[in-house]
């Protein structure tokens, strides 16, 4: 192991889809600065072009910030990390061109930091979760996943859309707008409150995995048929998606024998899910670790963390070399600091 | 289409340090670019930097150019913001 | 006695009438609300044993069925003397490893020639006997379809399952299961199912076109 003895400083640039964040971590864990700038689209869901866009806006300040929180000289920054995928493009090269510069300046090592990594990484380091498995859902991603020789497999997955997304679609075709800076899934989820009425909708769960997208058009035609309160749609809605998600990790928790569940990602912030997940573990006498709602959905800190973590194993990328990996899958990614 | 469009930018920097560490930070999306439909090199003489891009229309000529403008100024904010914390 | 308990059933080792059976109860789930609880209980025990019969009309081993007792969703059924593929497949040596795995490609091409989609194959899945019959079971998240789409996610989690339980292997495996499926099916429908599961991979789960 290379600097794990020397004091050091990661700052980590998140940029993969909406959300662009700066964090900054010390070696021992301690995160100093989390700074995270949302893009949100008027109507509609993100035109990738026009986040990367928002996001060379506010690099350079929300870098300036996290600096300025962290109390740290630039100096003593000794590496830069940014999610290198998966992702969206023009967002991940956005984030990819900034991280470079800072590199280069400085004269500091680069490390690209796989996304979905950094979700399971943040999340193990704020939970104090050693071994679990992780469901982590967002807009983008729906992946269960565990650690099993050398690496985070994917036990389960969607095989259509992101559970994030099917949210978001469904939000946005039942007319819900975001407001006072709540997100749609919020929305949906102080309206399923109110709902009474669970009506049957389409329930898709294939082994480990899961299928959304007929969900989505059952419940977008109830939407329409209106025959029904939005409030009891909601709720259906929401019971049907997030009964399918525990099921699945309730499956890989029993195959692989984990005893911690590890929730993560922009979905994670759900009440409702945090519970059935919280049931169901504990039902299995597994310690349920919800991530805090600073530290699950995309982060900044969760790259600066992991780009240690790489750091540390000398997994670093050369700048010349540093191109971005639109569909870098998590089970490609070799964890030597797991099972130390 | 058989219709081709090229432009070139010449942008000039503050230093030679920052023309050159913006250069490097573009680099690799010149070498693994998102779409075919436009080539682009970056080319630096002293603080100077020449962008050339080579499209096959002026609509993926104006997506290339919009991009690369868009990065130049980010990059030129985030190394400004860097030197004045440089002790 | 409760043999295992798994996510969705348990799993009992009995005696009834003299058999040595198992007794699989679904299980109420205290994180779904009634409703849906209830209903994904007696769909299931109602499906199971139907589609473990048209397995065997397909020529694929599959417990006995005793009895099904809806209102405990419950079912009785043989208990299958034998070892799980899963432990087997990792201390086999590379001959009857492929040899083995031909074979399991062989049945799942006689299910899914007969519209079963077994819906959780694994490993875990696959008994072997003493007598090397090979008995597939747990047919709990089964679909019955003809749709190529269909076959190919059932062999896409089958060989994300090798992958994540014996990556050693996975590949070689996936890859002689695939020859036995290919000698069941035909070479046609082979390839249609495998051209499938390609795309089915490259689908990729980061949806990017927002």
């Amino acid at each position: 192991m290379v600097g794990c003895m020397r004091k050091g400083y990661c700052l980590g640039i998140e940029s993969t889809a909406d959300d662009f964040g700066v964090g900054i971590a010390s070696f021992e864990g301690e995160i100093l600065a989390n700074v995270n700038h949302s893009y949100t689209p008027e109507k509609g869901g993100i035109h990738p072009r026009e986040a990367a866009r928002h996001h060379a806006k506010v690099a350079g300040k929300v870098i300036e910030e996290a600096l300025e929180k962290s109390g740290i000289k630039i100096d003593n920054l000794s590496v830069i990390a940014f999610s290198q995928g998966p992702g969206l493009g023009p967002c991940l090269r956005t984030g990819a061109t900034a991280a470079r510069a800072l590199a280069t300046y400085l004269g500091i090592p680069l490390v690209g930091v796989n996304h979905c990594l950094a979700h399971i990484e943040i999340g193990k380091l704020v939970t104090e979760a050693t071994d679990p498995i992780t469901l982590y859902v967002s807009g983008g991603n729906t992946i269960i996943a565990a650690f099993e020789a050398g690496r985070y497999r994917v036990f389960g997955e969607t095989l259509d859309i992101a559970v994030g997304n099917c949210l978001d679609v469904f939000a946005r075709e039942a007319g819900l707008k975001p407001e006072n800076g709540k997100a749609l899934g919020r929305i949906v989820e102080e309206m399923a409150i109110k709902g009474r009425k669970y009506i049957t909708l389409p329930y898709t769960v294939k082994g480990m995995d899961l299928s959304f997208s007929g969900l989505l058009t059952a419940a977008v035609s109830l939407l329409h048929e209106k025959k029904h309160r939005l409030e009891d749609v909601c709720f259906s809605f929401q019971e049907t998606a997030f009964s399918m998600l525990t099921e699945v990790t309730e499956r890989a928790l029993a195959h692989t024998e984990k005893r911690e569940v590890l929730l993560t990602g922009g979905v994670a912030a759900n009440k409702r899910l945090q519970s059935m997940l919280k049931t169901m573990a504990e039902e299995h006498d597994a310690r349920f670790c919800g991530v805090p709602r600073e530290y699950s959905p995309d982060n900044g800190a969760m790259i600066a963390w992991t780009g240690i973590l790489c750091f540390k194993h000398n997994l670093t990328v050369p700048v010349e070399k540093s191109f971005v990996k639109l569909k870098w899958r998590l089970d490609e990614v070799e964890v030597p600091w797991v099972g130390e | 289409m058989t219709e081709e469009a090229s432009a070139v930018i010449h942008v000039g920097f503050r230093s030679e340090k920052i023309a050159e560490t913006i250069q490097k930070a573009l680099d690799p999306e010149t070498r693994s670019p998102a779409t075919y439909r436009c080539k682009v090199q970056v080319k630096r003489t002293g603080r100077m930097l020449t962008l050339i891009f080579d499209a096959r229309d002026t609509t993926a000529l104006r997506a290339s150019v919009n991009s690369y403008l868009s990065w130049l100024r980010l990059l030129k904010d985030v190394c400004e913001r860097v030197k004045a914390r440089m002790p | 006695m409760l043999i295992k308990k798994g996510a969705e059933a348990s799993l009992f080792l009995e005696e009834w009438h003299g058999l040595k059976v198992i007794l699989k109860k679904r299980l109420s789930k205290k994180y779904r609300v009634p409703e849906l609880d209830r209903t994904i209980q007696i769909q299931r025990t109602k499906h199971e044993p139907h589609v473990i019969h048209r397995a065997k009309e397909a020529g694929v081993p599959t417990p006995v069925i005793y009895m099904v007792d809806l209102a405990e969703a419950t079912i009785v059924m043989e208990y299958v003397e034998g070892k799980q593929v899963k432990n087997v497949l990792n201390e086999l040596p590379t001959e009857k490893r492929i040899k083995l795995c031909r074979y399991i490609g062989e049945l799942i091409g006689k299910l899914h020639g007969s519209g079963i989609i077994h819906g959780d194959l694994t490993t875990s899945n696959m008994i072997l006997t003493p007598t090397g019959k090979m008995v597939f079971i747990d047919f709990g998240l089964s679909e019955q379809t003809m749709e190529v789409e269909a076959k190919g996610v059932d062999l896409h989690l089958l060989k994300r399952a090798l992958h994540s339980t014996h990556y050693l292997y996975a590949d070689e495996c996936f890859e002689t299961i695939m020859e036995g499926y290919e000698k069941t099916v035909g070479e046609k429908e082979a390839k249609l199912v495998l051209e499938k599961i390609l795309e089915i991979e490259k689908r990729g789960r980061y949806v990017s076109e927002r």
